[in-house]
């Protein structure tokens, strides 16, 4: 995978819920068409990264820019239209509404019909599971079948960048290959991917480059592969 | 004619139905609570009756002033709220309500008459023209017209109910013209059920036709019939002033409702269904919930001041405490009666509570003990209200959907999980 341009730059990322510091100044960029991941203990700041990113919790100091515009602080439905999306953690889906809706809510942002009739397609070639529960309402489906809805649900948005909070969360071990291998398929049809897992062996497996956060600070960064035969990280995240 | 009691408490319904639907639109579809609707209801009546009565305003100008007033106190309550997350919406509309209904008692009595409320409000008949009795051309146009509808949905109604059927039974059979033998079975039916009868049935529905050459000229003459049965309708009634108001206040409902449906199949109406599920994930679908959430609450108040504003012109007269907190509660429980997020269950819902209030007249202040306990019942045995989410369409064909599922021996709960996009 040739690295592109830096599609995402976040510069000194300082973010707190009130007098409760989540990130003390993270710096790290997403080139274009890599798989970035996070990864770190629960609370070491992730999800609040991500939410960051998309505008859904607004920073105390630091830029963010995305495909060379500042984006810190705007407002996320603004955001969202210049190209990323959101899978978020635990999924968020519209559990009262049908798997059709779930997916038309999702293409709301995407105004031509056209486009959102291949994205349509796209889904269904990704997940053919989708396109037989159309009509199932969304909290009758399964853990698996939510979470391949969360992230088709964001790829209707029509994305260049999707961020992927622990997309395997809650997932059987052969489930949690299968997301795996639908992220890289979407990362090879030319989606920039940043992902948070918890599944840190696999995750790093599949990114290119990958940052360690611990409480609220990158403490290491490498390529997907220095980080796994790292013995620190191995002992820390892999389990030894 | 109806008698005018019937026919009050019929415009009434109509009227309620509006208002009903305004308030599913805010708390069925969006999931907002308004505890004041009665408020809007009262901006609507208040300012179309005042500014007819009292300032010399044309009927289409006082209605159009009352939608707007409640646009912008809609815009006035709902901004501030609507950026919070939370039920703040209810604490604030509950205030507003109040607010106006003190000052509706205190400000300014030579226009809005004070606490015994204004009686000088001319009524809609006073507008509306008294139709002339129909000549025979327009008599003749009309029942013509009133036939060919009649048939058409007669066809239709066949047609659509072969079709139905078809699906079913392709499910367990695969051929392409069931619907058709179906077509032809029911018309067979209808002809062996006429013989059965020795002629009864035609004759009600086609009639028995002469010609009379009288001192007029020859013309066709039908006995009977459906196209007689028009005729008699359109030739007398049509020149009442009643038939006038009815066509009218169904005329308003079926565009009110019309003006719903293109709403919530349009990007704000779904926006505003994925709101109440999930604010933030709405959010960060590119959403802007606040934008949304607030041009709900304006259609829905706008639609409440288009219901107030035909109330002003339809009772005799309104005062200030009409327009009190139990108001509010009445149109509450039409819509949790009907279905929160069912157009048709507000229609259901409107309908029986405006029924149901005059029938239990006679309970005086009895009559909240009484809502209290049907919303308590609702909340056991049906909590979503009669219709739930569904329109009574889709009810019905689920309904006949699993009913015949189970005679054709087919899994009936098979899609039971299914629900109908
Ligand atoms: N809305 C909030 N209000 C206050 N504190 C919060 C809020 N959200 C997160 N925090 C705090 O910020 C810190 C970082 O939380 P964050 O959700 O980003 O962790 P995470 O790395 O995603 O963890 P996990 O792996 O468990 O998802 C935690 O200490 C958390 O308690
Ligand atoms: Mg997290």
């Amino acid at each position: 995978m040739d690295a592109g341009q830096p599609l995402l730059v976040v510069n000194d990322l300082h973010v707190a819920y009130g007098a409760v510091r989540a990130l003390h100044g993270i710096s790290f960029a997403v080139r274009d068409g890599e798989i970035v991941t996070l990864i770190g203990a629960n609370g070491a700041g992730k999800s609040t990264t991500m939410n960051t990113i998309i505008g859904l919790v607004k920073c105390r100091q630091g830029k963010i820019s995305f495909n060379g515009e500042e984006i810190a602080n705007q407002p996320a439905h603004q955001i969202v239209h210049k190209g990323l999306a959101l899978a978020p953690e635990g999924r968020r889906l519209f559990l009262n509404l049908t798997v059709r809706e779930n997916l038309e809510v999702g293409g709301l942002v995407t105004r031509d019909k056209g486009r959102k009739q291949d994205l349509l397609t796209e889904v269904f070639t990704l997940f053919p599971r989708i396109k037989e529960r159309l009509r199932q309402v969304a909290g009758t489906l399964s853990g698996g079948e939510q979470q391949m809805l969360a992230i088709s649900r964001a790829m209707m948005q029509d994305p260049r960048l999707m961020l992927l909070d622990e997309p395997s969360l809650g997932l059987a071990p052969n489930l949690v290959q299968e997301i795996f291998e639908k992220i890289r398929y979407l990362n090879r049809e030319g989606k920039t991917i940043l992902l948070v897992e918890q599944n840190a062996y696999q995750a790093l497996k599949i990114s290119q480059q990958a940052h360690v956060l611990e409480q609220g600070r990158i403490v290491m960064s490498g390529t997907g592969a220095e980080l796994s035969a790292n013995p620190k990280i191995k002992e820390a995240y892999l389990g030894g | 004619m109806i008698n005018p009691y019937w026919e009050l408490i019929i415009l009434l319904c109509l009227i309620n139905i509006i208002f009903t639907v305004s308030l599913n639109l805010i708390l069925g579809y969006n999931g907002q609570f308004s505890l004041g609707h009665a408020g809007f209801l009262a901006i609507g009546c208040y300012t179309s009756g005042a500014l007819t009565a009292n300032l010399g305003w044309p009927l289409w100008a006082g209605i159009l002033m009352s939608i707007v007033m409640s646009i912008i106190g809609a815009v006035i309550i709902g901004y501030p709220c609507l950026r919070l997350r939370g039920d703040y919406l209810a604490i604030a509309t509950l205030g507003f309500a109040e607010i106006l209904r003190i000052m509706a008692n205190a400000i300014r009595p030579d226009l809005f008459g004070g606490p015994t409320g204004m009686q000088n409000v001319k009524s809609f008949y006073k507008y509306i023209p008294v139709p002339e009795p129909m000549n025979g051309v327009g008599n003749l146009l009309f029942t013509i017209l009133f036939t060919l509808v009649f048939f058409a949905l007669l066809v239709w109604g066949i047609w659509a109910l072969a079709s139905f059927l078809q699906r079913i039974i392709n499910r367990r059979l695969r051929w392409d013209h069931w619907r058709w033998l179906i077509c032809g079975l029911v018309v067979l039916a209808v002809i062996v059920a006429n013989f059965a009868c020795r002629g009864a049935l035609f004759y009600r529905i086609f009639g028995r036709w002469h010609y009379e050459t009288g001192s007029g000229g020859a013309r066709i003459i039908d006995k009977a019939g459906i196209f007689h049965f028009f005729q008699a309708l359109t030739k007398d009634s049509f020149a009442s002033p009643q038939w006038a108001m009815f066509a009218l206040f169904i005329v308003v409902v079926a565009i009110v409702t019309w003006m719903i449906r293109n709403y919530l199949i349009s990007v704000p109406g779904r926006a505003v269904v994925a709101i109440r599920e999930d604010e933030i994930a709405a959010t960060n679908l590119g959403l802007n919930c606040t934008w949304m959430k607030l041009q709900n609450f304006m259609f829905g108040s706008a639609l409440a001041g288009l219901a107030g504003a035909m109330l002003a012109h339809t009772i005799p007269l309104f005062k200030p405490m009409d327009f009190n907190f139990f108001k509010s509660v009445d149109v509450l429980l039409m819509v949790v009666l009907g279905g929160m997020g069912s157009i048709t269950g507000s229609f259901v819902g409107a309908t029986i509570i405006t029924v149901l209030l005059e029938a239990l007249r006679f309970l005086g202040d009895w009559r909240l003990v009484m809502y209290s306990l049907i919303l308590i019942l609702f909340m056991i045995f049906k909590p979503g209200g009669l219709l739930g989410s569904a329109e009574l369409g889709q009810l019905i064909r689920r309904r006949a959907e699993t009913a015949i599922q189970r005679l054709v021996g087919d899994d009936p709960s098979a899609g039971s999980e299914a629900r109908d996009a």
